[in-house]
């Protein structure tokens, strides 16, 4: 195995530098991350939903362990975790239900979902990244005290649409899951399969079907290359896989980069 | 009108004399037929009765199914069983439970939430809707992927799916494919049958060992059968506990006839308590106990010489550098043999004139010497070169009785008294069963257990457990590999055929279809790439045998990505995560799999916490030829006799989602996409989407019944593809019709309702007519439409000596044409894979194999190879402190097996079993539980190095000091919905939580370790959620709604699923029962 190394050799540069090029160029695109403000549901609220979605209250754990439960949960079927990812960095601003089921609908990757737009959003919500709201007919938050003397059909006369907002834990989470940081430790772990991994991304700035990858790549040395002792060369479609799982290429009738796997390609240019 | 009687109590009642008694005394069918007959006899006229054979486990025993109402009503034994005669135990009663469980999945369900048994919620689809979806994710992870994205598996108890499960990755190019038994169950044991002889093994479970169970029956003996087992040696294996009604009742039929048994086994089975004498050796030292047995043969000369001189390879001389023997030409350059170039003269030293000599197959000139060492020129070397039988000799040496009694813990004077009722017999058998297989040691028992019978030459002998019921070979045997015995020999890659020369391998290679692929020919070069690339198989090579992966290198590709990543899972049965060793890593692995298809009659664990989408399956009593092959000579049938729901047969499934899949990929390359076929690359279609189109032209086509081909049309640079490719979806059919109306026919009836309204015509071995005389004598002659076999046409001995077409006695399937004791084929598989994917040479194993044994003991001669004789292995996780691996944290060894109740995975939402045993028992005896200060029947913590579970303390002595012994577990009220917590119920109890699914493996096989591991334990507390009063059970009850309803949603029609109303706490009549 080789080491970082040897990685840092093959970039021209150490992998901080990298970063710190790569996040330069993330501040002016897409990546960058507006300030937000976030309103929590009171605890009764909090409660009552918790009860409806068969929530545990998460109130008592620590932030890194809600951290955690919403990374597992968010990360339980790999056919949702883009989707997961980007509708919560998408509610970093508050959204209405509709929006966010249009959002995650328009998903390239929610073609291959295996559950409704409203799916989705309800197990973000239980796995504790986004809070949600209630909103009277103005779009302003209903606050308890509104409820107050109020019957059951008062209440539901007062709700006139639902709102969405991932919280801190949910953008901790959108933080983690930035494709930059992905496709960089993705590198920094494989350094073996820098170039090649590079020369994918580069490949797929024009969409490509999988048998275009897999002509490219098959017969190379690099797939050879048995990794243990008891492995066989590895497939093609690995490369495929782990540049997908980073965030840096996603499916839409073949395979093309992503915003981010294009300014990983810029940086890199960049630093030669 | 009297009350019925099936109640709760009578349940158990009669399951517990069907099942202990069947297995510790005789003649139980009197028992059972008081109990039936209270209610039977008052009700006949208004009850169906068919013929069928139980599949509550892997054996079948016959049975009568009454049907009332459309409701099974009751099961019981069939009196003319040749074995089980009239038995049923308790996992067969309990079948109604399982037909009738509210875990039933009745319809296509489609999971509405996210993963996880407590995010559980699920929508009823229509089947049109289920196939769709699960052939549209399928192939959009081909399309986007390549074909080695999807997998499939199989295994864990219950709706068995072997052959589909099997073929269906082939179906869309992929190799990957596991099911947690094989080489944790039953392939070692069976390949090495094959390696060594070309025959049947020693496995009762398996049906192999069918000889001692021959002329048990008055019926049978009235017409000729005799009982020729006089002695039995059950290695690990107790019949009486997990096949109770069947080989249960057969060995104590045998006991009972005066059939003297040695029963080798940690723990106390009933077979080992009625033993002439128990050798109660400790967990995974098996090895050790074998090379004493031989060592003590040796030394006494107890073997038979005339046999193993002339029917094994032991006299053959060795090659040191090679382990393989020397061919006569090798030695005697000049030499040229008289055999046919099928049957290779070997090198042996020659008593009669003192010097080497070339050994031909039958020579009789020559006198073998067994056990010789000597200078030998090879090539023009010199070098020192022992027989086989030396080699075999040398490593039994060190291992005297005092030398095991110290590794095995078997007292030296036990083990001397075995040995001596097993060789001083005129013919014995030994029954080998599971626990090596999973073990490290899963290739080296079955090689030493086999061997023992062999050197003792009870091999085609009436009364040894080595026999074959197939007449004598009239050519020259040969042994076909690659797939289930050769099942697949040319269709998924091409085995060598061993018996046959290189030339004559070479030829049928050329006599096939021209492919243009480089170096091979067309689709079947593909096939043996798609086996080289199957995860694993480098190392472990006697995967190829059942074409099946290596599951901790599946495990490992999903959770990496590396050298592939199955990413799209069709699961055909089972709970996994109860029976897949080191369970937790899978549950870890799950969130690396794209899309979970399942099709399985119930919920379990695994469907609860992973399905997407859950197939229907019917159970046992539903679907047709479920369990239909019968007991010995007697086919009894096997139909579907009730239907609930939507369910089907488990073929059905797998060929309409191949067909739909194969659909949308067909369409694919006929819009000019191409697809990746992991074995080859970018592939481009064939022809026509259509594959009931007719040839596409090219290579020789040849059609199956699913308008899959065999060859495709190749240009000479691009394989073009069509799905499904090769033979698509074996076994079955995809419409139930289909399977009935095969069913039929085979019985000689001409449509499925003729066959249903006729069962004496049909399904009765001895038609209607058939009783007793005035003499007590059986009468009646055998029905001519079932296919019962005549007892001198079935039990056939000798089957080597019979003359084949060149004049020579027929021999063995093997290169040699003798028992191979000194195991050749196994050498030579680890050099280059033979005689699997032929003509392709494989890489070597790995230089590391065998180094871990190198470790522990200099002598050692196999790194870097296959051991071909038996082995002793420290386990990896010793409890001898000094070993490798020794831990003092873990001080304790844990072995597993099986109990009465229940079978692999299945039936522990059977209430009336789980009453019996509601929670899995911790044996122990009382000085380890001292030692703990642990009580009979306290909650009990046991802890490995892999996570800990929690069981109940159960204190017998028969269990060594410092060795436990538990049945795996889980526990479905886990995910009820009346729980505070919902849980998956894999974690509580499951020893397979436990168990070590890493290396080191077993070197041929990839065994990994589910038995014989260090422990600790400490007092626990019943884990939350785990039920084991009686009432707390009732959820369980046939009676009960299904408790998906809630989850399910409206759309379940749950008028449609039978609320049986079996009678509970206040005792009812069984449903229909005329009150």
């Amino acid at each position: 195995m080789l080491s970082n190394e040897k990685q840092t050799v093959d970039v021209g540069g150490g992998l901080a530098e990298l970063e710190q090029d790569f996040n330069a160029n993330a501040q002016d695109g897409e990546t960058g991350q507006a300030d937000l403000e976030t309103t929590a549901l009171c605890f009764e609220e909090n409660l009552e939903l918790s009860s409806e979605l068969n929530l545990e209250p998460n109130s008592e754990l620590s932030f890194e362990e809600r951290l955690k439960h919403l990374s597992s949960s968010a990360k339980r079927n790999p056919l949702h975790r883009e989707i997961n990812y980007k509708t919560l960095k998408f509610c970093a601003e508050r959204r209405i239900l509709p929006e966010v089921e249009d959002f995650i609908a328009g998903c390239p990757e929610f073609k291959k979902a295996s559950q409704s737009p409203y799916f989705l959003l309800l197990f973000l919500l239980k796995g504790g990244g986004i809070d949600t709201f209630e909103l009277d007919e103005a779009g302003a938050v209903i606050e308890p005290a509104q409820k107050e003397g109020l019957t059951e059909d008062e209440i539901d006369d007062l709700i006139a649409q639902f709102a969405y907002q991932t919280n801190e834990v949910g953008l901790a989470f959108v933080e983690q899951m930035n494709p930059k940081n992905r496709l960089l430790e993705m590198l920094d772990i494989e350094p073996a399969y820098y170039e090649t991994y590079t020369e994918v991304l580069e490949f797929l700035t024009e969409k490509r079907s999988m048998a275009e990858i897999d002509t490219l790549l098959r017969g190379r040395e690099a797939l050879m290359a048995n990794r243990k002792p008891d492995d066989r060369p590895i497939q093609p479609s690995v490369f495929v896989d782990k540049l997908e799982k980073a965030g840096g290429i996603f499916w839409e009738s073949g395979w093309i980069i992503t915003p981010e796997g294009r300014e990983l390609l810029a940086t890199l240019e960049k630093s030669k | 009108m009297q009350k019925l009687t099936m109640t709760r109590r009578s349940f158990v009642k009669a399951a517990t004399v069907a099942g202990a008694a069947a297995a510790l005394s005789t003649k139980v069918a009197g028992s059972l037929v008081e109990t039936d007959q209270a209610w039977a006899l008052e009700n006949t006229d208004e009850l169906k009765m068919y013929v069928s054979t139980c599949h509550g486990c892997i054996q079948a025993c016959p049975c009568r199914v009454y049907v009332r109402n459309n409701t099974v009503v009751k099961l019981e034994g069939h009196p003319l069983a040749p074995t089980s005669q009239g038995s049923l135990c308790l996992k067969g009663l309990n079948q109604l439970h399982t037909m009738y469980s509210p875990r039933r999945v009745l319809y296509p369900l489609k999971r509405s939430g996210e993963r996880g048994a407590e995010n559980a919620k699920w929508e009823r689809i229509s089947w049109d809707e289920a196939i769709e979806l699960a052939a549209t994710k399928i192939a959009e992870a081909i399309e986007q992927y390549g074909t080695y994205s999807f997998f499939a598996s199989v295994g864990g108890g219950g709706a068995y799916s072997f052959m589909q499960a099997m073929t269906i990755p082939m179906a869309f190019g992929s190799p990957t494919v596991f099911e947690p038994g094989c080489a944790q169950c039953y392939l070692p044991r069976f390949s090495i049958a094959d390696y060594m002889y070309h025959g049947a093994d020693q496995s009762i479970a398996d049906c192999a060992v069918l000889e001692s169970f021959k002329g048990l029956a008055p019926l049978e003996v009235a017409r000729g059968a005799t009982q020729d087992t006089k002695v039995m040696v059950l290695w690990g294996a107790q019949p009486s506990v997990s096949q109770t009604a069947q080989s249960g009742r057969g060995m104590a039929e045998l006991r009972a006839l005066g059939c003297k048994t040695v029963v080798v086994d940690p723990n106390m089975s009933p077979d080992a308590v009625k033993a002439t004498v128990w050798l109660r050796v400790r967990p995974a030292t098996d090895g050790a106990l074998i090379l004493a047995w031989h060592r003590y043969i040796f030394e006494n000369k107890l073997y038979d010489a005339d046999f193993v001189k002339t029917w094994t390879n032991l006299p053959f001389v060795v090659d040191p550098d090679t382990h393989l023997p020397l061919y006569a030409t090798e030695v005697f350059p000049e030499y040229r043999q008289i055999a046919p170039d099928n049957t290779p003269a070997y090198v042996c030293y020659d008593n009669k004139s003192k010097s080497l000599k070339p050994f031909e197959y039958m020579a009789k000139d020559v006198d073998p010497e067994i056990f010789w060492k000597g200078e030998v020129k090879v090539g023009g070397k010199a070098k020192t070169c022992c027989t086989a039988g030396q080699i075999y000799k040398d490593t039994a040496e060190p291992w005297t009785l005092e030398k095991a009694e110290e590794v095995c813990w078997v007292p030296k004077d036990i083990i001397e008294k075995g040995i001596k009722i097993y060789a001083e017999a005129e013919v014995a058998g030994i029954a080998n069963g599971v626990p090596s297989d999973m073990q490290q040691i899963a290739s080296q028992v079955p090689l030493g257990l086999m061997s023992l019978d062999m050197i003792m030459g009870y091999v085609n002998k009436p009364g040894a457990t080595l026999t074959q019921n197939s007449p004598a070979p009239k050519e020259r045997p040969v042994a076909t590999f690659n797939g289930f015995g050769g099942m697949f020999g040319s269709i998924f890659g091409i085995g060598y055929r061993v018996g046959e020369t290189e030339a004559q391998n070479k030829a049928r290679i050329d006599a096939m279809p021209p492919g243009m692929f480089p170096g091979g020919k067309g689709t079947l070069y593909v096939m043996n790439q798609l086996l080289i690339d199957r995860l694993g198989m480098k190392n472990h090579k006697g995967l190829y045998q059942w074409c099946h992966s290596h599951i901790p290198s599946v495990l490992e590709a999903i959770k990496t990505g590396v050298p592939y990543k199955p990413r799209v899972w069709y699961d055909m049965s089972g709970n996994k995560l109860a029976v897949l060793g080191n369970a937790g890593s899978w549950y870890d692995a799950f969130d690396e799999v794209d899309f979970c298809i399942c099709q399985y009659p119930m919920i379990t664990s695994f469907q609860i916490e992973v399905a997407d989408l859950i197939f229907p399956l019917g159970e046992w009593l539903e679907a047709t030829g479920a369990s239909g092959f019968g007991q010995l000579n007697y086919p009894f049938p096997s139909p579907g006799v009730v239907h609930i729901g939507e369910t089907v047969s488990n073929s059905v499934p797998p060929q309409k989602v191949v067909n739909a899949a194969s659909k949308i990929l067909n369409d694919y390359l006929a819009g000019g996409n191409e697809i990746v076929l992991g074995a080859v690359g970018a592939t481009k279609g064939a022809g026509p989407a259509d594959p009931s189109q007719p040839s596409r032209g090219g290579a020789e086509e040849k059609q199956t019944s699913n308008n899959a081909t065999v060859y495709h049309g190749s240009k000479a640079d691009q394989f073009e593809m069509v799905f499904p490719f090769g033979l698509g979806v074996m076994g079955g059919e995809q419409e139930d019709s289909v399977i009935q109306q095969k069913h039929a026919e085979k019985y000689g009836a001409p449509d499925y309702d003729t066959f249903m309204g006729d069962v004496p015509k049909y399904m009765e071995p001895f038609g209607a007519s058939y009783g007793l005389d005035a003499s007590g004598n059986f009468t009646g002659e055998p029905n001519p439409n079932f296919g019962y076999r005549d007892p001198k046409e079935y039990w056939i001995y000798d089957q080597h000596l019979g003359m084949a077409d060149d004049g020579l006695p027929a021999g063995f399937g093997t290169e040699s044409r003798k028992c191979e004791v000194y195991c050749t084929l196994l050498v030579k598989m680890a050099a280059n894979g033979h005689p699997y994917c032929y003509p392709r040479t494989q890489e070597a194993v790995d230089v590391s194999i065998g180094q871990e044994v190198k470790d522990q003991n200099p002598d050692y001669d196999y790194v870097g190879t296959y051991s071909p004789i038996c082995q002793h292995i420290e386990p990896i996780e010793s409890p001898i402190e000094g070993q490798i691996g020794y831990d003092p944290e873990y001080p304790l060894v844990i072995t597993s097996g099986r109990v009465y109740y229940f079978h692999h995975g299945t039936m522990r939402h059977s209430a009336f079993a789980r009453e019996l045993y509601p929670a899995p028992d911790v044996r122990m005896c009382q000085k380890t539980a001292d030692a703990y200060g642990l009580k009979h029947m306290d909650w009990v913590d046991v802890t490995s190095r892999r996570g800990t579970i929690t069981g109940r303390v159960y204190i017998h002595n028969g269990m060594a000091e410092g060795v436990l012994w538990m049945e795996r577990f889980w526990n479905p009220e886990c995910f009820d919905s009346s729980q505070k917590k919902i849980t998956g119920g894999w974690r509580e109890s499951n020893i397979n939580v436990i168990t070590k699914n890493s290396a080191p493996y077993n070197e041929v096989f990839g065994s990994y370790t589910n038995r014989g591991f260090a422990v600790n334990i400490k007092k626990g507390v019943r884990p939350e959620g785990v039920w084991v009063e009686p009432k707390e059970f009732t959820p369980f009850l046939p009676s009960q709604p299904n408790q998906y309803v809630d989850g399910i949603g409206s759309a379940l029609d749950m008028e449609q699923t039978p609320q049986v109303a079996f009678s509970d706490w206040d005792p009812n009549a069984v449903p229909g029962g005329g009150m």
